[in-house]
């Protein structure tokens, strides 16, 4: 038994030789383990090599496995040969098998596609990208009754922005729909009730998230590239507009999802502050009344705060897509639909960085403080712009538009 | 025991100076409930608590205390009903008069002031026993003038003397604001304690939303002049500093929403 | 001695007088000067009344119950009218002037001959002395009627003192001392702090007119001037009362300003026994009083300048 290591990004690739039987096992196991404590946790096992593989050597895969789960890592296994996959589809580790190239799995750093924002930018999975739905319909300030909603089940493949409200009782619902957002399957919500604090379903073993959707966007697939940006003596800080732009020169598509985690330095933004099923026909949403309905920032707020925002930008939007976007700036060809949840603020490191990671990082931190649905505010002279951010990760993935859309 | 209806009072009105200190307030307060008050500065809160001590008379509204209609009442007439302790210690007892001399006016609060000897031995043992529950030794110094005592125990004394025959209604105008933290913490506990034990109806003005959501049955917001949230029984229990907080920020910002932002929202909010 | 009777003699009388401000300016803090013209008062009906040949007891009664109208003139002035108190003070004393005026249909009444509410007692003092005019005093030979208004000076004044002494300790004097301490808390034990300051000015007034009343029986006199100025005299009064004997507690007080009436008297006469003009009486008054209420901030002053030093030292 032999093993090489490298280490490409984050992933670390362990490319073994030779037969993991009862004799190697104990060597393979504490070579594994020392891995492990020396940080590495998202590994990578090439088995090329590996000519057989015995229950003894299962069970020290088994053992890595628990270890890298509580410390919430991974090992996938690519380049199998047909043995060895078909000894560990048969004992049911079948899931450990990465279908996938190695060169898709392992992120690289990329060179800088243009522009001249200070970022770093990594591709993560080559070729990913998403597909686009428009789950369900609803225009503000139009009647909503309860039984236009849709329940929707989110896989960890899903983002989307929208409004609704958890699964509950049906008479909860007329009162709860409110903004929502879905990162990887993670719904981040908050019901448009006085008192109401930002709230989240995660995804956890058999659960699958449920929720009752008025109007929203989604995207389906993975991601495929990482922005990493500072502010520099230049750059003080980065529109939204800013960042979309920058995956635009990245992806070279006129669609984009993307996800941002990033300390804000000003957000601009409205919230639902009454449910939109309280719309009835006899009343109409007028003028000043809007404020019945939705709440303004009224400033650059949350400044220093750490932000999870998901969006949806083109550049040509059609239908059916162009009623739920808007321009992201004044000045820019983008047009935009983009939720964000705020958080208290907590440090994120440098370079590669794992959405999934973060995201249960965040969700198991302190509590989101508010969520909002993000606006450019171009009214002139008291016009707020759009919201900035001064540092932070962006993640972002072409979308492929269907004809059928 | 307390209802308010329709009170409304504008300070300076016509004038640069205009303040509409109440506008409008509706409130009902339990029997037995003890209610705070919180609100920014000049949101009208400490107005209101005035209002219902009678310091001015309301443009219109009525109050209704204990069954009495007490709107038009002079403050000196309503406080058979009210016991009162105000923010600043000085505010609530007669510096220059002992401590005995002090509590004896309380004692009659309300009632007449005959021409017999205040400071008898009888009251004297009455006040001392009193005195004793604050546990400040201020028993022992029934004779020394009330302005050599400290801050804190000027209000512990006041405290005690709003509710020496009980009150229909305690007003507690942020009562603790004005004291070293040590001594406020010992009077905010005093104030706990004499309103359980007394079953006293209280409402308490105050800045500190700690001190709202640990001590009283209720929290009423107040800003510019309104009452702009409500938490009672079981909203009171889950009420957190941070719902207040975020509850004054939404009525900020809705003060903030103009045709402007109206428009700018109906274009932009998809 | 003659001199040291007679001053100790008006110095009871006008302890009255300053009696009724320690109740005006120390206990309801109100300065008021309707004394200037209710001192007067108080002796011109006392001596039209006498004149006229009523009782002067009665006459000396009626000038009381003229001194307390006067003061709840001032106190409905200032609570009722919401006039300055000062100024409430200025027109009632001006208005005084012309009832005052009014009453004695000249600016000056004499009293020749004429009794006084001292006769019984000089009276008694001559039956004592099997009809002697001068009884003897320390081997002094001392007129009777000079033995007599003083020792009924004294009977009154030690009777209004102990009265008065009495009075603030009641639950209505003890709300009374509050409401010059501290209104908002008398506000709020339910007492109605304006009747409180009429009533206190009535009694404080009645007090110097009554104190009036007696002064014009001993002076055989009743003049219009005669209240101009005493106003400061009480205060001067009061103020080395406190100095004398300090303020703590009802009693002190009134004793210090009985004490320090008398001695203010005596000071006065030994003044004008020295050759003090007259004339100039009322301004060594006013600069008495003046450092009387300057010099406690003065010295505290130089103290903590002198502390600083030796601190900085």
């Amino acid at each position: 038994m032999e093993l090489v290591t490298e280490k490409k990004g984050a992933i670390f690739i362990v490319r073994a030789k030779g037969r993991l039987d009862a004799s190697w096992t104990d060597f393979f196991t504490e070579a594994f383990l020392e891995f492990i404590r020396q940080g590495e946790h998202d590994l990578l096992i090439d088995a090329e090599g590996i000519s057989f593989l015995s229950s003894a050597g299962i069970r020290s895969l088994v053992r890595i496995h628990k270890d890298l789960t509580k410390l919430k890592g991974r090992f996938r296994i690519v380049n199998a040969n047909e043995f060895v996959v078909n000894t560990l589809q048969m004992t049911g580790f079948g899931v450990w098998i990465e279908k996938k190239a190695e060169a898709d799995l392992v992120a690289i750093h990329v060179a800088d596609a243009g522009g001249d924002l200070p970022a770093d930018c990594f591709l993560i999975e080559k070729n990913a990208e998403m597909k686009l739905s428009i789950v369900n319909h609803w225009a503000p300030w139009e009647k909503a009754d309860g039984e236009k909603l849709k329940t929707i089940d989110y896989q960890s493949v899903t983002f989307s922005v929208g409004v609704g409200c958890p699964q509950g009782s049906d008479s909860e619902n007329q009162t709860m729909v409110g903004d929502f957002m879905v990162v990887a399957g993670n719904i981040l919500f908050q019901s448009p009730e006085e008192e109401s604090r930002p709230d989240f379903l995660q995804p956890l073993e058999n659960f699958v998230p449920k929720f009752r959707v008025l109007q929203a966007v989604e995207a389906k697939g993975n991601i495929s590239h990482l922005i990493r940006f500072k502010p520099n003596a230049e750059t003080q800080n980065f529109s939204v507009s800013a960042l979309i732009e920058k995956c635009h020169n990245l992806l070279q598509s006129d669609n984009i999802l993307f996800v941002i985690l990033a300390e804000s330095d000003g957000m601009v933004g409205a919230q639902l502050i009454q449910s939109p099923t309280f719309i009835s026909d006899s009343m109409s949403v007028e003028g000043i009344g809007l404020r019945e309905w939705l709440s303004f920032t009224g400033e650059r707020a949350f400044v220093g705060d750490q932000v999870l925002a998901v969006g949806v930008a083109s550049l040509k939007p059609n239908q059916p897509l162009e009623p739920l976007l808007r321009q992201t700036s004044k000045d820019e060809a983008w047009f935009s639909h983009i939720h964000a949840a705020v958080f208290p603020y907590q440090p994120i490191q440098n370079g590669l960085l794992d959405l999934q990671t973060q995201l249960s990082r965040f969700l198991n931190g302190p509590p989101p403080k508010a969520l909002m649905h993000l606006i450019n505010d171009q009214r002139p002279e008291a016009g707020l712009g759009q919201t900035r951010f001064s540092r932070g990760a962006v993640w972002c993935s072409a979308i492929k538009m269907e004809e059928t859309l | 025991m307390l209802e308010i209806k329709g009170l409304i009072k504008t300070f300076f009105p016509h004038t640069i100076n205009e303040v509409k200190a109440l506008r409008d307030i509706d409130l009902t307060i339990q029997e037995g409930s003890f209610t705070a008050i919180i609100g920014t500065n000049g949101s009208g809160k400490s107005t209101l608590l005035n209002a219902i001590a009678g310091t001015f008379i309301p443009d219109s509204g009525s109050i209704l205390l204990a069954g009495q209609p007490i709107t038009f009442w002079p403050e000196f007439q309503r406080a058979k009903l009210i016991g009162r302790v105000f923010q600043n210690p000085f505010a609530g007892t007669a510096a220059e008069m002992t401590i005995a001399e002090n509590i004896v006016m309380a004692m009659r609060r309300g009632l007449s002031h005959p021409l017999s000897k205040a400071v008898t031995s009888k009251a004297r043992a009455e006040i001392k026993e009193r005195v004793s529950v604050l546990k400040m030794g201020l028993e022992d110094r029934l004779d020394n003038p009330i302005g050599t005592l400290s801050g804190g125990q000027r209000q512990a004394l006041t405290l005690l003397m709003a509710t020496w025959l009980k009150p229909k209604i305690l007003l507690l105008d942020e009562h603790t604001a004005a004291l070293d933290p040590k001594s406020a913490a010992k009077v905010a506990e005093l104030t706990k304690y004499i309103v359980d034990k007394e079953k006293l109806t209280a409402m308490m003005v105050t800045h500190s939303m700690q001190q709202a959501v640990d001590l009283p049955d209720r929290i009423v917001m107040m800003h510019k002049g309104k009452i702009v949230a409500d938490y009672q029984k079981e909203h009171k229990q889950r009420v957190r500093i941070p719902d207040l907080l975020a509850t004054f920020d939404r009525v900020q910002k809705k003060e903030l929403f103009d045709e402007s932002v109206a428009t700018l929202l109906r274009e932009q909010y998809v | 001695m003659n001199l040291v009777i007679g001053a100790f003699t008006i110095g009871l009388i006008l302890s009255l007088l300053s009696l009724g401000m320690l109740i005006s300016f120390r206990m309801i803090r109100f300065t008021d000067i309707t004394v200037d013209g209710s001192l007067t008062l108080g002796a011109a009906i006392t001596a039209v009344l006498i004149a006229a040949g009523w009782s002067p007891l009665l006459a000396t009664m009626v000038a009381f119950v003229a001194g307390m109208l006067a003061g709840s003139v001032t106190g409905l002035l200032y609570t009722r009218f919401k006039i300055q108190e000062i100024l409430s003070g200025i027109l009632v004393m001006t208005a005084l002037y012309s009832v005052n005026l009014r009453i004695m249909g000249r600016s000056n009444v004499p009293l020749l001959d004429t009794a006084t509410v001292s006769l019984p007692l000089q009276h008694l003092l001559s039956q004592m002395t099997d009809g002697e005019r001068y009884i003897l005093l320390f081997g002094w030979q001392v007129p009777v009627v000079d033995m007599a208004a003083f020792l009924s000076s004294l009977l009154l004044c030690a009777v209004f003192a102990w009265m008065l002494s009495r009075f603030l300790q009641t639950h209505f004097g003890t709300v009374l001392r509050a409401t010059g301490n501290n209104v908002q808390m008398v506000r709020a034990q339910g007492i109605n702090n304006n009747m409180m300051v009429v009533f206190s000015l009535a009694l404080s007034n009645g007090l110097v007119a009554l104190s009036g009343a007696l002064l014009a029986q001993y002076q055989g006199f009743a003049d219009v001037q005669m209240g101009i100025g005493m106003m400061v005299w009480g205060l001067a009064s009061i103020i080395i009362g406190e100095a004398l004997v300090g303020k703590s507690g009802i009693g002190i007080a009134i004793a210090g300003t009985i004490f320090g009436t008398i001695l203010f008297r005596l000071l006065i006469a030994i003044a004008l026994r020295w050759g003090l003009n007259p004339n100039d009486l009322k301004l060594v008054t006013a600069l008495f009083v003046f450092l009387a209420l300057v010099a406690p901030r003065w010295f505290k002053f130089v103290h903590v300048k002198i502390n600083k030093k030796s601190k900085h030292a």
